[in-house]
């Protein structure tokens, strides 16, 4: 255990030294920052268009820092020949990934508490109420949502290239909504073996979506928080892929030869 | 090994300063682009489509990605399969929503601001048509040209200050776009989307929040693009329902933006004169309608066939710029019939017709106006 | 007496020529393709939905038309994006590059190289995604086909553009920051540049706003997919030299600038 949180530890450090989590917020800021400068027409209580704007960038940000920090963890260890050293300390595969699985998820808690630390800043500056229930259950999914994508692209890192692995998740990461909805539209269209398929695509693939509140959250004056029942559905839902995703990633880890 | 730049960094430096010039005269000649594109019909359609409903909020164009927020922003974040038909609505004047409580021309004459609106003494609104010249038989140009702009739930959401919200009294019984659940073969998966997302029952009525919260997407939208031109439009109409006078103010600033991004954009003075004239200051609101008026007719091809909407030699003018100049031209000369008298609007108006020749609706007009003055001065109401 | 030297011996090809090739060969032996493929995957369920749902109307083929060809040129411009920042980093981190440039090879050539192969890797990637885009979907309505090759063009000109930003910006930061801002750029540079000019309308310093605006790269100018897919005719001469010259001369000045940073670069 103390080997894991070792290598989580190192994870976030580095993540934290290269700065590019700064970066990602620094940027991040600036467009939100130029954005809200705008005068838009003196009319005082324009709160959807900063919440909508500001959560869509930043959890984005996020996302995009997650896949890219995740996916290349594995494979810069190999090429660094650095894993070497690592796994002849009395550290086991499991450990190893379940350490590097931990720092990737400290470092998108550190970036995107940054964000939300901003995000209320800037709320509180323009006199914008919050609905705290409501805004702790979507950074809740939201973390969530980070740890299936971390999960993921560990396994994908693991099957092809750096590049690719980023690049799928990211398609799969900004398509998950379109998958969702355009599942719904063409069931009754399709062939009884293509609705099988659909279901099973429906099934088998996460749907990211489903741990995205940004929208009752930007237009939160009407809808209320989530029944503590659907916060523990999404709950196991996504621990559940995230499980199976670190399942395989381990699996392939361990036959991968050093 | 390392060479030494030398003149081709002094050349690019130079390049690279003078680059703003090549940026400038780019943008001083803008592309003729946005006639199908930011066609409201088309927009209507496309939207409507399977398709647009699967992408979701995924748009190459910021003008449909406008769309998709207006319903969305004005039903509290709700998805509904889009269901308006703003075509209808401008060519009939038949605006009815479902569930909605009457149409949306139905207003209060006390504060009606409109000249081609006739009112009874008793307060019976006949909305006497210009076009036809029949009373009730079709909206006026300005309601037309306004049709063209709001839907009846822009129109009626347009006096709620942010954070407001007003809940229907019956359902409009109009499909989301995540079913419901007897319709979702998803089973859970559907059930925590209809949890995570905001949605509600359509057999349940539904609550509207205010659509002033759109307003930073139109002034994005004129940042992102300068030459959208219906965007300055539905901005400053937005800011005029709102019925402040610090916000007339702000829509003119904001038209006379569009203005200056878009000389040649008829459709802006038009909006602007009727804001003007709102604000009662009737000769600013002149200048602007004749100005309208001048560049619309400049621009008016002159085998434009209103019956088909569309000129086969002509890939520039819609039926939308038809309704925006009859408004532009009416306007004009019924400003002047209420300034100065019968006899200069008449001349006025068939100047406007002596330059672009067959124009029906000003036709119908001067036939009016010919007609004898006591029958046209009741048409209108004066500022 | 010979002029020719021996005519046995073929001329060496030029270094340029040398590493575009090089660049290319790796890129197709291991990793952009597999992007490509990613994109093209996506083309493919896009077509089978299409087929699926039927198209109801010649608005709606028409913004499928739109939609297929923005994702082309936005996918072509991200495989050029990546192949374009990482070319000089990822040497520098294996070391490759100091056996490459002990030869006698200049460092433009070089970046010359980088440069051509990053724009020919986007080119070829456009070239497919652009038929897989364009091509299965129905055309209800009348599209202009000078504009469509006018939009070609520029597009290339645009992958051209792209390519040398890469470039310059991956000598000035790390991997990824070259990657996030390029990216901002590219998609986000005509509302970044449109934004400073709308604000400056009308303030003091307005015409020096508008000034600096300019130097934002905006690769609208270079997009023409509205004016084809609104049905128009094809740009004036002048009206298509002025993007031409926009393009094609901001690429060299990017590509100048590059060189220059490069060169006093020490490795």
């Amino acid at each position: 255990m103390r080997g894991a949180w070792l290598i989580a530890r190192s994870v976030l450090v580095e993540a934290v030294r290269r700065r590019e989590v700064y970066a990602v917020v620094l940027v991040s800021l600036v467009l939100i920052g130029a954005v809200m400068t705008v005068d838009f027409f003196n009319i005082e209580g324009l709160s959807k268009f900063y919440r909508e704007v500001a959560l869509k960038i930043m959890s984005v940000a996020t996302a995009f820092t997650v896949i890219v920090l995740a996916a290349r963890q594995l494979p810069r260890e190999f090429e660094s020949r650095t894993i070497y050293p690592l796994l002849a300390k009395p550290v086991s595969r499991t450990s190893f990934l379940a350490g590097k699985l931990l720092g990737v998820m400290l470092a998108a808690a550190f970036c995107f508490l940054l964000f939300m630390g901003i995000f209320l800043v800037g709320s509180a500056y323009l006199h914008l109420k919050t609905q705290w229930a409501l805004f702790g259950q979507y950074v809740y999914l939201q973390m969530l949502q980070m740890l299936v994508l971390a999960t993921l692209a560990f396994w994908l890192s693991m099957v092809m290239n750096l590049d690719a692995a980023i690049t799928l998740s990211c398609v799969f990461y900004v398509t998950s909504s379109v998958i969702l909805s355009a599942s719904t539209y063409i069931y009754d269209l399709v062939p009884q073996y293509a609705k099988a398929l659909l279901l099973g695509a429906i099934y088998l693939l996460p749907q990211l979506d489903l741990f995205d509140l940004s929208e009752k959250a930007v237009h939160a004056e009407v809808w209320p928080p989530l029944p503590a029942s659907v916060m523990g559905a999404l709950t196991l839902y996504g621990i559940a892929f995230a499980s199976v995703y670190f399942l395989i990633s381990l699996r392939l880890f361990a036959r991968k030869p050093l | 090994m390392r060479t030494k730049p030398g003149i081709p960094l002094l050349t690019g430096i130079v390049l690279l300063a003078l680059s703003p010039l090549l940026a400038e005269a780019i943008i001083r000649r803008p592309l003729a682009a946005g006639i199908r594109s930011d066609d409201p019909t088309a927009s209507e359609q496309r939207n409507r489509s399977a398709f647009a409903i699967i992408l979701g909020n995924f748009r190459s164009d910021f003008s449909d990605l406008i769309f998709i927020k207006t319903e969305r922003y004005l039903h509290s974040g709700v998805g509904f399969v889009p269901h308006l038909d703003t075509e209808a609505m401008s060519n009939t004047g038949e605006v009815k929503q479902k569930g909605a409580p009457g149409s949306q021309y139905e207003h209060d004459p006390a504060t009606c601001t409109d000249p081609t609106h006739h009112h009874d003494k008793d307060g019976h609104d006949d909305h006497e048509s210009t076009t036809s010249g029949k009373a009730g038989a079709a909206p006026s140009p300005s309601q037309v040209m306004e049709a063209n702009l709001a839907t009846p739930e822009m129109r009626e959401t347009a006096e709620l200050k942010p954070g407001e919200k007003r809940v229907e009294e019956e359902a409009e019984g109009v499909a989301t776009i995540v079913p419901t659940r007897n319709k979702d073969f998803r089973g859970f998966v559907g059930d925590l989307e209809r949890a995570v997302k905001p949605w509600h029952d359509p057999s349940t009525p539904h609550t509207h929040t205010a659509g002033t919260e759109l307003l930073p997407w139109y002034r994005l939208a004129t940042m992102s693009n300068p030459n959208n031109i219906r965007a300055y439009m539905i901005g400053a109409w937005w800011l005029k329902a709102m019925h402040k006078e610090k916000q007339r103010e702000e829509a003119v600033k904001f038209l006379d933006e569009g203005i200056q991004n878009n000389p040649k954009a008829f459709q802006l003075h038009v909006m602007k004169g009727v804001i003007l004239r709102e604000q009662g200051k009737t000769t600013a609101s002149l200048e602007a309608f004749l100005v309208a008026a001048d560049l619309g007719l400049a621009q008016r091809p002159v085998n434009y066939e209103e019956t088909t909407g569309t000129v086969a030699s002509s890939q520039t003018w819609t039926h939308y710029m038809e309704d925006d100049l009859t408004a532009a031209l009416n306007f004009s000369v019924l400003t002047v019939r209420n300034a100065e008298g019968l006899g200069p609007a008449l001349r006025l108006a068939k100047q406007f017709q002596a330059r672009r020749g067959d124009i029906p609706p000003l036709n119908a007009l001067i036939t009016r106006l010919q007609s004898g003055g006591g029958a046209a001065a009741a048409l209108f109401l004066k500022p | 007496m010979s002029f020719s030297g021996n005519p046995q011996v073929a001329p060496a090809p030029s270094p340029v020529l040398l590493i575009t090739r090089a660049v290319l060969l790796e890129t197709m032996r291991r990793r952009d393709f597999y992007a490509l493929f990613i994109f093209m995957a996506l083309f493919l369920l896009g077509a089978l939905i299409t087929l699926v749902v039927g198209i109801p109307n010649a608005a709606t083929a028409t913004f499928l038309v739109n939609l297929g060809l923005s994702m082309a040129f936005l996918f072509a411009k991200i495989l050029t994006l990546l192949v374009a920042t990482r070319q000089i980093p990822d040497e520098c981190e294996a070391r490759t590059i100091h056996p490459l440039l002990a030869k006698p090879v200049r460092r433009w050539q070089y970046l010359l190289g980088k440069w051509f192969a990053a724009t020919l890797s986007g080119t070829i990637a456009l070239s497919i995604l652009f038929l897989m885009g364009w091509a299965p979907i129905p055309h209800l309505e009348t599209f202009n086909a000078v504009t469509l090759l006018q939009t070609l063009l520029l597009q290339i000109v645009s992958l051209g553009f792209v390519a040398s930003l890469g470039l310059l910006f991956s000598l000035l930061m790390p991997k990824i920051m070259s990657v996030v801002l390029l990216a901002i750029v590219i998609f986000e540079g005509d509302s970044i540049a449109g934004f400073i000019r709308a604000r400056s309308l009308g303030s003091t310093f307005g015409s020096v706003c508008r000034w600096v605006a300019g130097y934002v790269p905006d690769f609208n100018h270079l997009d023409l997919t509205r004016l084809y897919t609104d049905g128009l005719p094809p740009l004036g001469p002048t009206d298509l030299l002025l993007r031409l010259g926009y393009g094609v001369g901001l690429t060299f000045v990017y590509l100048v600038i590059a060189n220059a940073v490069f060169s006093r670069r020490s490795l």
